[in-house]
C-alpha cells in the first residue's frame, strides 16, 4: 500500500476539511483508489470498537468535572486564595493569573477551560489595576497551557488510550514538568515586571486574612489530592477517579458553595455531551485512520528514514521538537496527540526513548502549540476575552513562548525531570 | 430562491427536532454515565460488593452518547477544522469549497451507512457479556448517528448554495472559530 491516503488526508486538512472526517476520508479513498475496498469494513468497525473503552470514558467524566467546577464559581475561590498568597508582589496579579493557573491545572485538564475561567475574570481584574489588555491576555494563555500538563490532563488520557501506556504513569510524570512551566512562567513575568514596573494588586494580606481564603478554597484544593491520590495508590481507576470527581465537584459547587442550582444542570449536562462527543468522535476516527497507518507499513518505513538522518537519540529528539513545533502552529493538541502519536512513538521507543519520557515531551510540545500562533485554540479565547487582536496578544506572548520553548528543550534532555516521580512510584524502571 | 429557501426551512426543522431529541437523551446518559460509575465505586468499596455489569453498562452509554451527539456538532460546525486556507476566499468562493467539502463528507458517510447491515446482522446473534441484551442494540446507534449526519450535511450543503448565489455580508464578529469551545 503507498502513501496516498497520507496525502490525501493531508490535501483535505489544507483545504479545511474538519479533522475528524479528513481521518476518514483520506484513508477511505485511498483504499477505493487502490482496490482495497474491502478494508472500509475493518476502518467501520474500528471507528465503533473504537469508541467501547472504558479508559477513554474518563475524557467525558473529566469534561464534566471541569464544567461544574468552572460554573460554579471554584475559580474564584483559587484566584482570592492566590491573591491572598501572593497579591502583594511586583505584578501581583500576573503573578496570581499564573498561580491560580497552576491550582486550577490540578482541578481540570483542558486548557481552554483554564483561559476561559480564568481570563474572563482576570483579564478585566488586570485591565483595571493598570496592565494594558493584550500583557494580560497573553498571561492568561501563556499560563493556560500548564492545565494539561499538571494533573489530571486530557490530552494525557487521549496518549495513554492510543498508545497503551498506562494513565498514572503519565499523571506522575507530568507532575514535576508541569510545575517547572509555571515556576518558569512566573520567573519571567518577575522580569518583565520590574522592568515595566508593573503595580502590585494589593498589600500584603495579614495572616488571618490568608487563613480565610484557605477556608475557602480549601474544599476545592482537596479535589486533586482525592483524585491523585486515588489514582496514584490504585484506589481508583483514572476513570473511576473521574466520574468521583465530577461528582465531588457537583457537591461543593450545588451544596457546599452553594454558587450552582440544581436547574442550571441541564446545560452543563449538555454542554459536557456535545464537548466529549466531538473530542470522543475524533479519537475514534483516529482509531480508525491509524489501523490503516500500520496497514501500510508507514512507521516501519518512517523508522528507516528516521534512522538515515542520524541515530543519536538527542539530534533525533530535537527533530521531533520542531516537528511538533510547527504542527502546534496548525493543529490542536487533541488531534496531534492523537495523529502523531501512534506514528512518532513507537519509533522513538524503539531507539531506546523512555515511553513515559516520550509521552511527556509530546504533550508537552503539543499543549504548547495550544498557545502558538496562527492557529491556537487559547490564544483564540485569551483574544476573544480580551477583546485584542491575535497579532498584538502575539507580540506580549513572545518572553513567555521563549519560556515554554527553554522549558520544552530541558523536559527534552533531561528525562529524569519527568521520570523521578513515576520511577518512586514503581509506573517507570530505573535506568541499569 | 423561494422554492429553495422552502426546502432549506423543512430540513432545518426536521434537524432541530432531531437536535432535540438528541440533546436530551445524550444530556442524561452522561448523567446516568456518572451515576453508574460512582455507584461502581461505592459498592465496590464500601460495600465491598463489586457489581458485574456497571462498566459494561456505562460504556454502551458512552457510545450511544457519542452518536447522538455527533449530527449536532456537525450542524454547528463544532467540528475542528485548519481554517486558514478557507479564509483566504471571498465569501462566496468560501461557499463553494464548503459544498466541496461537505459532499465529501455526506459520501464518507454513505459509504460507512452500506457497511451497516451487516454489522447489524452479526451483532443480532451476539449477546453483551454481562447483561441479557443483544448487541444490535447498541451498534444501531452507528447507522442512527450517521443517517441524521446525512440530513445535517445536506442542510449544511442548501445553506452553502444558497450563500453562492446571494453571499452573505462579510462581519468581522463570525471570524472567530465556532469551535472555540470545544478543545481537549
Amino acid at each position: 500500500m503507498t502513501l496516498l491516503f497520507f496525502w490525501l488526508f493531508m490535501g483535505l486538512l489544507f483545504i479545511g476539511t474538519p479533522v475528524v472526517f479528513a481521518l476518514i476520508l483520506g484513508p477511505g479513498i485511498a483504499l477505493l483508489v487502490e482496490g482495497r475496498g474491502a478494508f472500509i469494513t475493518m476502518m467501520n468497525s474500528r471507528l465503533l470498537n473504537g469508541l467501547d473503552s472504558f479508559p477513554l470514558m474518563a475524557v467525558p467524566f473529566f469534561i464534566l468535572a471541569g464544567e461544574l467546577m468552572n460554573r460554579g464559581g471554584i475559580t474564584i475561590s483559587l484566584v482570592k486564595f492566590s491573591q491572598a498568597l501572593i497579591g502583594h508582589f511586583r505584578g501581583g496579579l500576573a503573578q496570581v493569573n499564573i498561580l491560580s493557573s497552576i491550582l486550577f491545572a490540578g482541578l481540570s485538564g483542558s486548557a481552554v477551560a483554564d483561559t476561559s475561567a480564568l481570563g474572563s475574570m482576570l483579564i478585566p481584574a488586570m485591565e483595571k489595576n493598570g496592565y494594558t489588555k493584550r500583557f494580560a491576555a497573553a498571561v492568561t494563555a501563556a499560563s493556560s497551557v500548564i492545565g494539561p500538563i499538571i494533573p489530571p490532563s486530557g490530552i494525557m488520557i487521549l496518549y495513554a488510550f492510543i498508545m497503551n501506556v498506562s494513565v498514572g504513569g503519565l499523571f506522575a510524570a507530568g507532575m514535576v514538568p508541569g510545575l517547572l512551566v509555571g515556576a518558569s512562567l512566573m520567573i519571567t513575568t518577575w522580569y518583565l515586571s520590574k522592568a515595566r514596573n508593573y503595580p502590585v494588586a494589593s498589600r500584603r494580606a495579614t495572616y488571618r486574612e490568608r487563613g480565610v481564603a484557605f477556608k475557602e478554597a480549601f474544599w476545592p484544593l482537596l479535589t486533586p489530592v482525592i483524585l491523585l491520590g486515588g489514582i496514584l495508590s490504585g484506589v481508583f481507576t483514572p476513570t473511576e477517579a473521574a466520574a468521583v470527581a465530577a461528582g465531588y465537584a457537583m457537591i461543593v459547587s450545588v451544596l457546599i458553595l452553594r454558587s450552582l442550582k440544581v436547574t442550571d444542570l441541564p446545560q452543563v449536562l449538555f454542554s459536557t455531551a456535545l464537548s466529549s462527543g466531538v473530542i470522543l468522535l475524533l479519537v475514534t476516527a483516529a482509531v480508525s485512520f491509524s489501523s490503516v497507518v500500520s496497514l501500510s507499513g508507514a512507521p516501519a518505513r518512517l523508522t528507516e528514514m528516521v534512522l538515515s538522518i542520524s541515530d543519536n537519540i538527542y539530534v533525533l529528539l530535537f527533530c521531533v521538537n520542531i516537528l511538533l513545533f510547527i504542527v502546534g502552529m496548525f493543529l490542536d493538541a487533541g488531534p496531534a496527540i492523537l495523529i502523531l502519536g501512534p506514528i512518532l512513538g513507537p519509533t522513538m521507543v524503539s531507539l531506546g526513548i523512555d515511553p513515559l519520557h516520550f509521552a511527556i515531551v509530546m504533550c508537552v510540545n503539543v499543549t504548547v502549540g495550544l498557545a502558538t500562533p496562527p492557529m491556537g485554540l487559547v490564544l483564540f479565547v485569551a483574544a476573544s476575552l480580551s477583546e485584542e487582536r491575535v497579532e498584538k496578544i502575539t507580540y506580549e506572548l513572545l518572553p513567555f513562548l521563549a519560556t515554554h520553548v527553554t522549558v520544552i528543550f530541558l523536559i527534552t534532555f533531561i528525562p529524569e525531570i519527568s521520570l523521578t516521580l513515576p520511577r518512586l512510584l514503581g509506573f517507570a524502571s530505573w535506568p541499569s | 430562491m423561494k422554492p429553495l429557501d422552502a426546502v432549506i426551512a423543512g430540513l432545518s426543522k426536521i434537524n432541530d427536532w432531531i437536535g432535540a431529541v438528541g440533546k436530551y437523551l445524550s444530556l442524561t446518559l452522561i448523567g446516568l454515565m456518572t451515576l453508574v460509575i460512582i455507584v461502581q465505586v461505592f459498592f465496590r468499596y464500601v460495600l465491598n460488593n463489586a457489581l458485574p455489569w456497571s462498566e459494561e453498562v456505562a460504556r454502551y452509554m458512552m457510545i450511544w452518547m457519542v452518536f447522538l451527539v455527533a449530527p449536532i456538532a456537525y450542524r454547528r460546525g463544532l467540528n475542528v477544522a485548519i481554517e486558514i486556507f478557507p479564509g483566504l476566499f471571498s465569501p462566496r468562493w468560501r461557499a463553494a469549497l464548503m459544498v466541496v467539502i461537505n459532499v465529501l463528507v455526506i459520501a464518507a458517510l454513505v459509504r460507512l451507512l452500506m457497511e451497516s447491515p451487516g454489522v447489524l446482522d452479526r451483532a443480532t446473534r451476539i449477546t453483551a457479556q454481562t447483561i441479557p441484551i443483544e448487541m444490535v442494540y447498541i451498534y444501531v446507534s452507528m447507522p442512527i448517528g450517521l443517517a441524521a449526519m446525512v440530513l445535517a450535511g445536506v442542510e449544511i450543503i442548501l445553506r452553502s448554495v444558497r450563500d453562492i448565489v446571494e453571499p452573505p455580508v462579510e462581519d468581522s464578529q463570525t471570524a472567530v472559530p465556532a469551535a472555540s469551545q470545544v478543545e481537549l
